[in-house]
Formats: C-alpha cells, sequence, structure tokens
C-alpha cells in the first residue's frame, strides 16, 4: 500500500474537510468567547503558517517572526489612527513595510551558515519590540494603542465575532491553498531541498541564497497580515503582544505539529492556542501542566504530531495487509 | 572540454592542492584515484563552483569559470553528484529529479523526455518515484543521485565516490549505468577510492596523492603500473617485488 501523502490532490481532500469543519463550528458554537478563541486560533494560524513555510521547509529558523507580527499590527493601527488611512490599504502597508524589513535583515544573515539567521532576528525582535515601546507619539508607548476601527466591506462591519470568524479563515484558506502550490511548485522544492541540504541544492543549480530571502520574505509578509487582523479584530494593541515570548510560542507551534508539512502548522496552533483555556480547569498549575505536555510531544513525537500520526496510520496499514 | 592548471585550493592555512593540472576532452571517461585525504573532494568541489581556489585556472570548453557561483556553473553544463549522495530525503524520488532540472523547469517536455530516458536506465526509480527519497536503498539513492545530476542536461558529470557504501552487487550496477550515460554522449569524472573499478570503466585515469597529481596515463597502463598496484589495487607489495 503506497499512500503518497504529499501529493496536492490529497491535500485538497484534507482541506475539503477541514472546510466542513468550519462550516460546522461556525454554524453550531454560538457561544462568542468560543467563537472568539477560534477567530485568534486562525490570526496565529496564517503567521505560523509562514513560519512553517521558512522553518519547516527551508530550514530557517527564525526566533524573531513576533516583530512582523507586530510590524502588521502597528502599521494597521497608527496609519488608521493617525492618518486616517483605510485599514485595507493600512494592511497592505504593513505587509510591504515588513517584506522591505525582511530583505534588510535577511539580505546579510541569509548570506551566512548555520543559526546566524536566528541570531540576527532574535536581536530584530527585540529592537523592533523597544521601538513599539519607545516611540510613543505614534505607538502610545507601552500603554498601547487604542481605537483602532474594525474592518468594513461596503456597508458591513466585520464587528461580530461569527462575521471576523468567516473573515479570518477564509484568509487563511486561501493563503494555505496558496502555500500548497508554492511548496510542490519548481520554486518550492528548491527550497524544500535547501533545508535537506543546501550543497547539493546549490549542486542542482538553486541559487540558495535568493531562495532563502524569498522564503523569508514571504514568512514575514503572512505574518504581518495576520498582525493587522489581529489589531482590527482586537482593536487594542500594546508591545507585550508582540514580544520575545510571542515569537518562541510561535516556534513552538511549528515545532509541536510537525516540521515539513503545513497541516502541522495548523494543528500545532489550534493547540497551542486552546490548551491555556482548557488549562483552566488546574487552576494556578496550568502553566505547569502546559510545559508537561510540550515536553512529553517533544519527547515521543519529535518529528511532530502530524508526521508522528502519519506515521502510526502507515504501521497501522502495513500490520493490516501483512497479517 | 575541460581543462585545469596549477590549480591551488586551500581550507584555511592549511594547502589541500598543490598546483594540480588535468585535462579532459568530449566523451571521456576519466578516473581520478587517490588515497583518503588526497584532494579528490576538493577538487570536485573547486570545479562545480562550491569552493574557491586560492590561484591557478579552471577552463570549461575555453571559458574561465573559475570565480563563477556553483549555479551559474551548473548552467554552463557541469553538474556534481556529490560525495555521500545528499538526496534530498524528505522529499519524492519524483521531486528529486525535477530538482535536477531545476534551471529548466520551464521545459516541461525536455523533463518529461529526460525522465522517460532515467525510467529506462533505473527502472528501480520508476518503481519507486512517489516514495520520500530517505526511504530508499543505499544503491537506490546512488542511482537517484545520479539520475537527478542527469536531469540537469550537463554535457560534464562529475561523479564523486559513488561506489560509497555500496554492495558489490549494487555496485555493478552503478557502473553499468554510468558507462549507458556515457554512451548517450557524456563526459563524465568519476572520483574514487575503489581504483579497480574506476579503471576499470575509464579510458584515462590520474592518480592524486596529497595534493598533487603523481601520475597519469591511459587506464590500461595505471592498472599495470607497480606503484598503482601497490598503493590501490591491493595486491600483496612483496609478490610484485619478487617478480
Amino acid at each position: 500500500m503506497n499512500i503518497h501523502f504529499g501529493s496536492i490532490r490529497y491535500q485538497y481532500i484534507g482541506l475539503l474537510f477541514f472546510v466542513i469543519f468550519l462550516f460546522l463550528i461556525g454554524f453550531f458554537i454560538k457561544n462568542d468567547y468560543y467563537l472568539n478563541v477560534f477567530v485568534l486560533i486562525g490570526i496565529q494560524a496564517i503567521a505560523v503558517l509562514g513560519l512553517s513555510l521558512l522553518m519547516g521547509y527551508a530550514g530557517q529558523v527564525s526566533l524573531g517572526h513576533a516583530a512582523f507580527y507586530g510590524l502588521g499590527a502597528y502599521a494597521s493601527g497608527i496609519l488608521t489612527i493617525h492618518y486616517g488611512l483605510n485599514p485595507y490599504l493600512a494592511m497592505f502597508c504593513g505587509m510591504a513595510i515588513s517584506a522591505l524589513m525582511a530583505l534588510i535583515v535577511g539580505l546579510p544573515a541569509l548570506r551566512l551558515k548555520g543559526h546566524y539567521l536566528a541570531m540576527a532576528t532574535l536581536g530584530f525582535g527585540i529592537i523592533i519590540n523597544i521601538c513599539f515601546k519607545e516611540m510613543a507619539s505614534l505607538t502610545g508607548g507601552p500603554s498601547g494603542l487604542v481605537g483602532i476601527p474594525m474592518l468594513k466591506f461596503l456597508n458591513f462591519t466585520f464587528d461580530t465575532s461569527i462575521s471576523y470568524f468567516c473573515l479570518v479563515w477564509s484568509i487563511f484558506i486561501i493563503l494555505m491553498v496558496l502555500s500548497l502550490h508554492l511548496v510542490n511548485s519548481p520554486f518550492g522544492r528548491a527550497f524544500r531541498a535547501l533545508g535537506s541540504h543546501e550543497a547539493a541544492a546549490q549542486a542542482m543549480g538553486v541559487n540558495t541564497h535568493i531562495a532563502k530571502l524569498i522564503v523569508f520574505i514571504i514568512s514575514a509578509v503572512y505574518a504581518s497580515l495576520a498582525g493587522s487582523l489581529y489589531a482590527h479584530f482586537v482593536t487594542f494593541i500594546s508591545p507585550a503582544s508582540f514580544g520575545f515570548i510571542c515569537s518562541i510560542k510561535m516556534v513552538t507551534m511549528v515545532a509541536i505539529g510537525g516540521m515539513g508539512t503545513l497541516w502541522g502548522a495548523l494543528l500545532g496552533t489550534s493547540i497551542l492556542v486552546s490548551l491555556p483555556e482548557f488549562l483552566t480547569v488546574f487552576s494556578d498549575y496550568d502553566v505547569l501542566v502546559y510545559g508537561l505536555i510540550l515536553i512529553i510531544v517533544m519527547i515521543f513525537m519529535p518529528e511532530g504530531i502530524v508526521q508522528a500520526s502519519i506515521k502510526i496510520f502507515r504501521n497501522f496499514k502495513y500490520k493490516e495487509t501483512n497479517g | 572540454m575541460l581543462s585545469i592548471q596549477n590549480l591551488h585550493v586551500s581550507y584555511g592555512p592549511i594547502k589541500v592542492l598543490k598546483g594540480v593540472s588535468l585535462h579532459i576532452d568530449q566523451g571521456e571517461i576519466v578516473a581520478l584515484i587517490g588515497a583518503n585525504g588526497a584532494g579528490k573532494t576538493t577538487l570536485m568541489s573547486t570545479i562545480s563552483g562550491l569552493l574557491r581556489p586560492q590561484s591557478g585556472e579552471i577552463k570549461f570548453e575555453g571559458q574561465d569559470i573559475i570565480k563563477f557561483p556553483p549555479d551559474k556553473i551548473v548552467k554552463l553544463g557541469i553538474s556534481l553528484v556529490p560525495e555521500g549522495r545528499q538526496i534530498f530525503a524528505p522529499l519524492t524520488v519524483l521531486e528529486n529529479l525535477e530538482l535536477g532540472a531545476y534551471l529548466r523547469s520551464k521545459d516541461k517536455k525536455g523533463i518529461k523526455e529526460d525522465l522517460d530516458k532515467i525510467f529506462s536506465i533505473f527502472p528501480k526509480l520508476k518503481e519507486r518515484k512517489n516514495q520520500q527519497a530517505g526511504t530508499l536503498s543505499g544503491g537506490e539513492q546512488q542511482m537517484l543521485a545520479i539520475a537527478r545530476a542527469f536531469m540537469a542536461r550537463p554535457r560534464l558529470l562529475l561523479l564523486d565516490e559513488p561506489s560509497l557504501g555500496l554492495a558489490p552487487m549494487v555496485l555493478e550496477l552503478i557502473m553499468d549505468s554510468i558507462l549507458e550515460l556515457n554512451k548517450e554522449g557524456l563526459t563524465i569524472l568519476i572520483v574514487e577510492q575503489n581504483a579497480i573499478k574506476a579503471l576499470e570503466i575509464s579510458t584515462r585515469g590520474y592518480v592524486l596523492e596529497t595534493g598533487r597529481i603523481i601520475l597519469q596515463g591511459s587506464s590500461n597502463e595505471l592498472k599495470e603500473d607497480p606503484d598503482v598496484i601497490r598503493a590501490y589495487l591491493g595486491k600483496d607489495y612483496e609478490e610484485i617485488t619478487e617478480r
């Protein structure tokens, strides 16, 4: 039995099931609080999807993705509040700024081998976070930016949880389809190859510097878009939401879900965002249990939950067919 | 086709190649043999642009390629099968092959033709084309590495230690396929520790020792050379000197 999970046909079947699942959630869950959790999962998943392309496929670790997430959020906030710009235009400005920043940081950092990108992005994330805190006239400083307008489409305002739920997850599905095709395109093969063997990829004629840079920029744009969506959803942003911990969380989401699978990004995000909600029953000990779960997953499923599940399924199939 | 003059390469203060000169003509299979640490892999990496030499000259069809980046050298028609195979384990066999043709991704028809050709030379790869490359056996991975390099439509193929870690039976298969690729018009430079095999399939050979070419000649001559026999072909030293 040879099941090729990577083929795009299987991915589309999976996507179809997922859309049905979303419809069921949207239809049956009436509680705004739970819907909000799903909205936050969707927003975060968009950012993590981009990071998954960079980490899980191209093999480059970024420890500063919260900076791009924050740049998107602050660009949206500042441009709409201080300059009265159209929210969608502000969103695009945020993406452009993030892309430019990624280019500036990535250009030198990605030329070096090893963990230099991780180091450079770590520093970059901290610098950007300090800017959010210190440029108080624009960003409102540590107390944050209040009164970011909600998104509107013609006369319709996305002010209810269910409407924002539909918006966010539609964007996620579009990006998921784009990413699936990107990963299976010649360029996608190129950056996956460099993630597995950089020198060999060069020997194939892949310009690895440019390939890495492009993936880094794409992932920054995803994060920025997610940040803008976040700003327009909660209408209030402060530097604390975009700090170092946020970057680490994103990296953890990719690792927990599984490297080299886009579904892993979704799964990792869902688990890490919703887990604290379930863990409230442990009251003061929730952080402890949270850490314990992470440790257990990393010890027993080092390749991530998605890959581990596929392996278990394959072994099961094998036993079935071979008696 | 390829000519190298007085090539010097070092890793930091350590000199690896100390004035290597060699040439390869169209349609040849040339063997480069030598012990561990002689500089064989260094030479291959330098030709394919992964390493920068201190001095010397590498000319491919009259063009000086010494300052070219790796991707440009592939474009010119030199393809490397790296030591230890270095296939892309998480990608499928087919994706690995398509990556070989990365620089001409738009040429769908040509890629299809080359895939058919490859699958007729390596039927095992066709059977396993949707499998992750990391799950292949060592021999199959070597086949994939050679096939992947072939997909770039090179005119010169650089093979670095294709025998590494392969069972003798599988090695025969690989060597046969190398001969077959040569018949298709491919010029090949093969680097080997397994000197017997390399000299069997090649027309000419060079012996590299601690960064210098110490011997060169037709493969048949080299096979008879007492020094080569003693040092690389594993025959007993006394047995030769007594004769």
